[in-house]
């Protein structure tokens, strides 16, 4: 099998993958990944438990399954366990609840379809990587979230790939958000601890520092008295919620965006075709994708 | 013994519960439930009290591995209940985790003299290849079908692999079920054990507790409630208190803010402690069981009442009057809500009255003439080694803290005749009322 993602995340311990809509083309990518990884590696996977997916992971069909290799490992809910038909090994119950029960972290013994929503805290995330690690896990892929709420966190995942699909709507509009996802994504890491404060926001040598969310309605209004060539500190770019046309107006007054927990995006994946009908030009997407962001860009529907 | 749980909590008894941190979620689940034993489970608590001795006597160390297993228990009580219907994989690990936990508890246990119900060989059927690892599969060596149909399984073409994956879950079930029933001989011993973890693990807190803080066996069932040494916990630098309370009615004098309350209050807290079985802060103790825990106090009534503060000490009376069996009663400063001629009569008439009861009552007075229907009396000691002069020399803002540090908080038996102290009148000036105003009171006296 040609490897077209592998060679971008293979440098990575963990990887996250994210959305930037629902239908995107995660499982098509993941499923891609899957079959690239080098035969003697011990995979480990588990996916965030997404609240509004979480039953169409269950019923849907038009969702493709997940199909992993003997060996590999997996934290998924219990109550998904009947769905996933692998021979298995229960290695560890979490204490993480679930409203498909708590998640259990198995090892296949055989070849099979799997459904997966493990834990959504990144604490809860840490501790299960550290599980993984543990039971013997050379690489962790996290089937992560849609949009920009995805993790963002290099204690988590020290990498990610996004997926952009037809599913969002038109083409231009899809290049733009990605494009914009992708410069939130890629938002240079600052390294340091937060001030110590209760205030939500703290501006000290043309920093601002942020505690939680930054959003437009958060930034406009303060963006006046800002100094020329401030830099928003969030703490990671899933904190980061501002709108293009809001990042512009800060950059038109020199200033700039950075986070404490940076992550690295790998790449793009595109996918041309939509889940509700209309499809792009796969060529056409993959070249304007490719002009729009400064990462690899690679269509997996297309190559298979 | 009953109390309710605003005055449990009034008296410190939850403070002292915080204290403890059972390792086991079972430990933890029985603390939250604990309750005290009753006169005629006399024979249960003297067991639980000698149990703690005997875990005093056991290592440090021996008593830190035995936790660090009950720290990797998890509360599967859900999963063993189901032993014998439909078990699914998980539960299946979590029974053959806890069974792995049991084994290494076992030489463990034999050294500290703890006693576990046999289940080796219920670990033995959910781990045929003995391995002990703490995972579980429905593995082939509980089926040789299963062996067939997942080689099958290996080898499957697309189209034949929903079939042969029908087939391997049937199998599995059919497994499980047959897991399940062999395991059903079991169950009790399961069952047990985790009940005695629960014990074992909230009676090695309690020792720990008592080893912390200096605390000794009581003796139980005595005729007579006796304490050397006690002291709160919750209050640093306490003086240690010395109390003999024979059945009838002792009274308690002493000055204003020289520790009646936190006399009371603490001698509950004890003879609560004793009751759920653990050893009280203090040197020595001996207590009989009451059936009834009765502190009565002002601060302690319910606003929730909608009564006044008599009126709702009345009603705490009433109760107490009409109450059965053998009672401890702690009233502080009974009837001093209401007009001093009247509320000292009411005092005088209760003390008469309790004094004549096989109850032990223990009364917080103010008024005179209390004390001379008792059949004991015990007075805080009050301000030591400083005179008033010298502490009104003193900044105002410095003086409560100078009285409670020259506060004598010790008690000690006088005669049932010996006079109140009078000392309000001093601890108006020093906590600075007016002149003026001191002037008229003292010419009221």
């Amino acid at each position: 099998m040609d490897q077209i993602i592998f060679p971008h995340i293979h440098r990575f311990r963990a990887t996250a993958l994210a959305g930037i809509c629902k239908n995107a083309g995660k499982t098509t990518v993941l499923n891609r990944i899957l079959r690239e990884v080098p035969a003697d590696e011990t995979l480990a996977l588990t996916s965030i438990g997404r609240d509004g997916e979480t039953w169409d992971l269950v019923t849907g069909t038009q969702k493709p399954g997940i199909f992993v290799r003997q060996g590999t490992l997996l934290a998924t809910a219990a109550g998904l366990l009947r769905h996933c038909d692998i021979t298995r090994e229960i290695l560890a119950a979490t204490g993480v609840a679930t409203p498909l029960g708590e998640v259990i972290v198995l090892r296949a013994l055989s070849d099979g379809q799997v459904q997966l929503a493990g834990p959504s805290v990144t604490e809860q995330l840490v501790s299960l990587s550290q599980l993984f690690w543990r039971f013997g896990a050379s690489r962790i892929l996290i089937d992560g979230a849609v949009g920009r709420k995805s993790l963002c966190s290099r204690r988590v995942a020290e990498a990610t790939v996004l997926c952009a699909g037809a599913s969002f709507g038109g083409m231009e509009a899809t290049l733009a958000e990605t494009a914009h996802i992708c410069r939130i994504l890629q938002t240079p890491a600052l390294p340091g601890d937060p001030p110590d404060t209760r205030e939500k926001f703290v501006l000290c040598d043309k920093q601002l520092h942020v505690r939680g969310a930054v959003t437009d309605h958060f930034l406009l209004p303060l963006l006046r008295g800002l100094p020329e060539g401030v830099t928003v500190i969030a703490q990671d770019a899933s904190r980061l919620l501002l709108s293009a046309s809001a990042l512009h107006k800060l950059e038109l007054r020199g200033g700039s965006l950075a986070v404490r927990d940076g992550i690295t995006l790998a790449a793009v994946a595109v996918n041309p075709y939509s889940a509700y009908g209309s499809s792009f030009d796969a060529a056409e997407f993959l070249q304007k994708m490719t002009a729009r962001v400064d990462v690899p860009v690679i269509d997996v529907g297309s190559r298979q | 013994m009953i109390i309710d749980y605003p005055q449990k909590q009034r008296i410190g008894f939850t403070y002292v519960l915080d204290l403890l941190a059972p390792a086991s979620p079972y430990g933890r689940a029985l603390l939250r439930k604990l309750r005290p034993f009753a006169p005629r489970e006399v024979g249960a608590l003297q067991r639980e009290l000698d149990a703690i001795e005997a875990i005093l006597s056991l290592s440090p160390a021996l008593l830190a591995q035995i936790e660090e297993q009950f720290a990797q228990l998890r509360d599967i009580r859900g999963s063993l209940s189901r032993i014998g219907g439909a078990l699914d994989e998980v539960d299946l690990f979590e029974i053959k985790c806890y069974l792995l936990i049991l084994d290494a508890l076992g030489p463990l246990f034999a050294r500290a003299g703890f006693i576990l119900a046999e289940t080796l060989p219920a670990l033995e059927l959910l781990d045929p290849e003995g391995n002990r690892v703490a995972s579980f599969a429905v593995s082939e060596r509980f089926s040789p079908a299963l062996a067939e149909i997942r080689a099958e399984k290996r080898n499957a073409l697309p189209d034949a692999r929903a079939d042969i994956i029908e087939r391997e879950r049937a199998e599995e079930e059919q497994v499980m079920e047959r897991l399940s029933a062999k395991l059903l001989p079991w169950k009790n011993a399961l069952q047990q054990n985790a009940d005695s973890i629960a014990h074992i693990d909230l009676r090695i807190q309690k020792a720990k507790l008592a080893r912390q803080y200096h605390c000794a066996k009581p003796a139980i069932g005595t005729h007579t409630l006796h304490f050397a040494g006690m002291v709160n916990p919750q209050i640093a630098n306490f003086t240690p208190l010395h109390i003999s309370l024979a059945p009838g009615a002792t009274v308690l004098t002493g000055y204003n803010m020289g520790g009646k309350s936190v006399t009371l209050k603490t001698l509950a807290l004890n003879v609560l402690l004793i009751h759920c079985g653990f050893y009280p802060f203090a040197e020595s103790a001996s207590c009989p069981l009451f059936d009834q825990l009765y502190l009565v106090s002002e601060d302690l009534e319910d606003a929730t009442r909608s009564l006044s503060s008599f009126g709702g000490e009345v009603v705490r009376l009433r109760e107490i009057a009409g109450g059965e069996g053998f009672a401890l009663i702690l009233l502080d400063e009974p009837a001093r809500g209401t007009n001093p001629a009247e509320g000292g009569a009411i005092a005088r008439g209760l003390c008469a009255y309790l004094n004549a009861q096989k109850n032990i009552s223990v009364i917080a007075t103010h008024y005179e003439g209390v004390a001379a229907r008792a059949n004991a009396h015990y007075r805080a000691a009050g301000l030591q080694d400083i005179d008033i002069e010298t502490l009104c020399r003193f900044p105002e803002a410095e003086r409560p803290a100078q009285i409670a540090r020259h506060m004598d908080y010790g008690i000690a038996p006088v005669s049932p005749d010996q006079a109140l102290p009078a000392n309000a009148l001093m601890i108006c000036r020093l906590l600075g009322l007016g002149e003026e105003l001191m002037r008229y009171i003292i010419s009221e006296t």
